[in-house]
């Protein structure tokens, strides 16, 4: 099982360097955003590399073997609402960014408006929702590698999973990630292609029929309502999350990106068979130590070892590819628009700094992880989600200026995260959604008081 | 090529998919039919997925088309 696993994990590092050909001079733009050479196939993969986290394989099985399939329609409707909001929005944003040059999302927001303060607002926010994301990651890579069942402490591992996240980033930055989330896609479609096959050949031995009727569970309308709110937040969210844009400016073309939306939503596809296993597992008397160690648990018991250290590998890749995307969403962020005035080399020398930090601060947050990381994970897509009434004025409303996003944004996170954490319901409708509402108001109300004179919108010069 | 779609394609892209999951979370149908312990409603969850892609490729069609 540690060979296959090994050779797996030694084999990303060669196609890391490999990505290196051809490409040894990097300035910023070509470390964070690959120069925007990437066609629709690698800008495919690195973006479907943001859907299969660590989380979807071991957290979606969790979920189903814990709790029923009662979350299933807000997830899986909100990563299918992702793809044709993605294939709208995506080529606005590569449009919009290639009109200023941008690198990031504060970037764009900046240089439209003319604005440090709403360019530091969004970094500054940006940074502190994604910091759980990667702790997210780390308490995946946990369980994973303590299933190789190693005479060696799982820090001292997550610690070196740690490091090759690192070595993604530092030898070839969004390059290198594209290229091995080739391998790690490959490698996690036979995985979970494997593991759901031999679970449905297996599925009668013993445990229940593959058809059956049960009485269904009435569903009450709160909980239809909090479905249908979560999966359009999440999924316009989606469009606004930092490393969504530095996808985007991946891409070569705004048809690349169009491309990939059309076969992404097929990848969904494995969703089904994840489920599957979640349920062989549960009707077949598999006992895992914990439910998010479901599939490898299943993987366990119905495969080869030698299997198992490639379905290990698989998920292992899966988290290191998102760590290391997140990390280079994270380094410009600082680089670029917290730190003003950093030469290209500067920016790419501090990135690796950033990201040792934050991967130090993560398998730190993993540690101390409870509570707090799952409300901060929660806090995520409500937070990110109020990007957008200030990503469509910069669109559209040429009167909307800077302060009036600024002020619509602190009402948007002050409603939402009052109403959280106070918790609230509001006829079980996504706080996010509520306090987008409230921003979007917010900020039309400012603008018409105080309309920025003189401006173009981003339509308007695309336009011009 | 626009950089704003039509509103047709804006329909059958976006349109579509988002009245398949709304209409399925409010009115999920075979709820007590189950296959490989996956209930019908949530298979017809999942058939959406193939349907959103063959919808974004004719929106990716018609927008080639429309290009000059």
């Amino acid at each position: 099982m540690i060979y296959t696993f090994l050779a797996i994990i030694a084999a990303s590092l060669v196609l890391a360097l490999a990505s290196r050909r051809g490409h040894d001079h990097q300035g910023a733009k070509e470390f964070f955003t690959a120069s925007g050479q990437f066609g629709p196939v690698l800008f495919f993969f690195l973006s479907v590399g943001e859907t299969y986290s660590v989380a979807s394989m071991l957290g979606f099985p969790g979920g189903v073997y814990a709790k029923g399939g009662g979350f299933i329609t807000w997830f899986f409707g909100y990563i299918l609402l992702a793809a044709p909001v993605l294939y709208f929005v995506g080529p606005l944003i590569w449009r919009a960014g290639a009109l200023y040059g941008s690198a990031t999302i504060p970037d764009f927001f900046g240089r439209h408006f003319g604005s440090r303060a709403l360019e530091l607002t969004m970094a500054c926010s940006a940074i502190v929702l994604l910091v759980p994301v990667g702790t997210t990651q780390f308490l995946g890579l946990r369980i994973v590698l303590s299933s190789l069942d190693l005479p060696v402490s799982p820090m001292v591992l997550v610690a070196l999973a740690g490091v090759m996240a690192f070595l993604y980033v530092v030898i070839a930055g969004l390059r290198a990630s594209a290229f091995v989330a080739i391998l790690k896609d490959g490698l996690m479609l036979g995985a979970i292609l494997l593991v759901s096959a031999v679970a449905i050949a297996h599925w009668r031995e013993g445990g229940t029929p593959i058809v059956t009727t049960a009485a269904p569970e009435p569903a009450l309308l709160h909980d239809k309502v909090f479905s249908i709110s979560t999966m359009i937040v999440q999924a316009i969210g989606f469009a606004m999350i930092p490393q969504t844009w530095a996808f985007v400016f991946s891409a070569s073309h705004p048809g690349a990106i169009r491309q990939a939306q059309v076969v992404s939503p097929l990848y969904l596809l494995l969703f089904p068979l994840l489920m599957c296993v979640a349920y062989f597992a549960r009707l077949h008397g598999l006992h895992p130590p914990a439910p998010d160690f479901v599939f490898i648990t299943t993987a366990q018991a119905l495969l080869p070892p030698w299997l198992v250290g490639v379905v290990l590998a698989a998920i292992t890749l899966s988290g290191l590819v998102l760590l290391a995307s997140v990390c280079l969403a994270i380094s410009p962020l600082v680089t670029r628009n917290v730190v003003v005035g950093l030469d290209e080399p500067a920016q790419q020398r501090w990135a690796n700094v950033v990201t040792g930090l934050y991967l130090l601060l993560s398998i730190i947050g993993m540690t101390l992880a409870g509570k707090l990381i799952v409300t901060l994970n929660n806090l995520f897509y409500f937070g990110i989600v109020q990007f957008i009434p200030g990503f469509v004025a910069a669109l559209c409303l040429a009167r909307v200026g800077a302060g009036a996003i600024i002020g619509g944004l602190a009402a948007g996170w002050a409603l939402a995260f009052g109403l959280y954490f106070a918790g609230v319901d509001v006829y079980g409708i996504n706080v996010g959604l509520v306090g987008l509402m409230l921003n979007a108001a917010v900020m039309l109300g400012l603008a018409a008081v105080w309309p920025r004179r003189g401006a173009r919108s981003v339509m308007a010069r695309l336009r011009a | 090529m626009s950089a704003r779609p039509s509103i047709r394609v804006l329909l059958l892209g976006l349109g579509v998919p988002l009245v398949l999951l709304v209409g399925l979370t409010l009115a999920p149908p075979w709820t007590h039919l189950r296959f490989l312990g996956i209930s019908g409603a949530i298979w017809c969850l999942f058939a959406c997925a193939p349907i959103t892609s063959l919808c974004l490729l004719a929106c990716n069609r018609q927008q080639q088309d429309e290009t000059p």
